[in-house]
């Protein structure tokens, strides 16, 4: 490998370097109104329109999940009421029932 | 972690409100009424789609059926008494629900075509039950 500028002129180029930044005296405190902003907490409405996929995700299974719960609650007090009376209605026609 | 908290409470209130519209819409209530006042004529009325001249109709079997029914069921007792043999019990016994068969089946032929055979597959599986529970004659010893 060969570099095209000598050793000693490097070392003496990186010794006379420095870093001069323009001065910033609100520096500090934009940091601060950052960090306060990320750890401060937000809106709903804000969170759902940054978080758009979970949030429509957990409406979308709760809807699917109450629509089924109730058609099939619905579905099987039919099915209890319906037998409660086809029971019922054997019964009054029972022989047994009507020799008492 | 709040909105998270907020966005699975509001995904409960939108899941009891599906529940209920769903239940609501599928609920047929008056079939309930009908099973919470043991209203048999209500029941064949929301269950098959009855309409009241059906219902009449099938108001009319019953009555038929009941006298019959009342034969019978006098008979056997009569049989009772005098001890029959428990050929004969068995075979009055045996009459009788035939007849009960029968009745469900007239029922059946006066209701629309497709409600006849879901009647007669709700109520022929408690008539089975009954001849597995025992025969009016084995009621009639106690």
């Amino acid at each position: 490998m060969s570099y095209s500028v000598p050793e000693d002129a490097l070392l003496r180029r990186l010794k006379d370097f420095r870093l001069r930044p323009p001065r910033d005296p609100e520096f500090r405190c934009r940091v601060w109104s950052r960090i306060k902003a990320c750890t401060a907490p937000t809106n709903w409405f804000a969170y759902a329109r940054t978080h758009p996929l979970p949030v429509c995700s957990a409406f979308a299974i709760a809807l699917l999940v109450g629509s089924i719960a109730g058609l099939a609650h619905a579905r099987a007090q039919a099915e209890r009421d319906s037998g409660t009376l086809a029971k019922s209605y054997v019964r009054t026609l029972d022989p047994r029932n009507r020799t008492q | 972690m709040r909105n998270l908290g907020i966005t699975l409470a509001l995904a409960s209130v939108v899941c009891a409100f599906a529940f209920g519209i769903c239940f609501a819409v599928k609920h047929n209530r008056e079939l309930h009424q009908a099973a919470i006042s043991n209203d048999t004529r209500a029941w064949l009325h929301a269950e098959f789609h009855l309409n009241d001249g059906q219902l009449a109709a099938i108001a009319k079997l019953q009555g038929a059926y009941s006298l019959r029914c009342d034969e019978k069921c006098a008979a056997m007792m009569s049989a009772r008494r005098r001890a029959a043999s428990p050929h004969e019990l068995r075979q009055l016994e045996s009459q009788c629900l035939e007849d009960m068969r029968r009745h469900f089946q007239d029922v059946a032929a006066l209701m629309p075509p497709g409600e006849g055979e879901r009647y007669l597959a709700s109520v022929l599986p408690y008539v089975a039950a009954v001849e597995d529970a025992g025969t009016p004659s084995v009621r009639l010893e106690h």
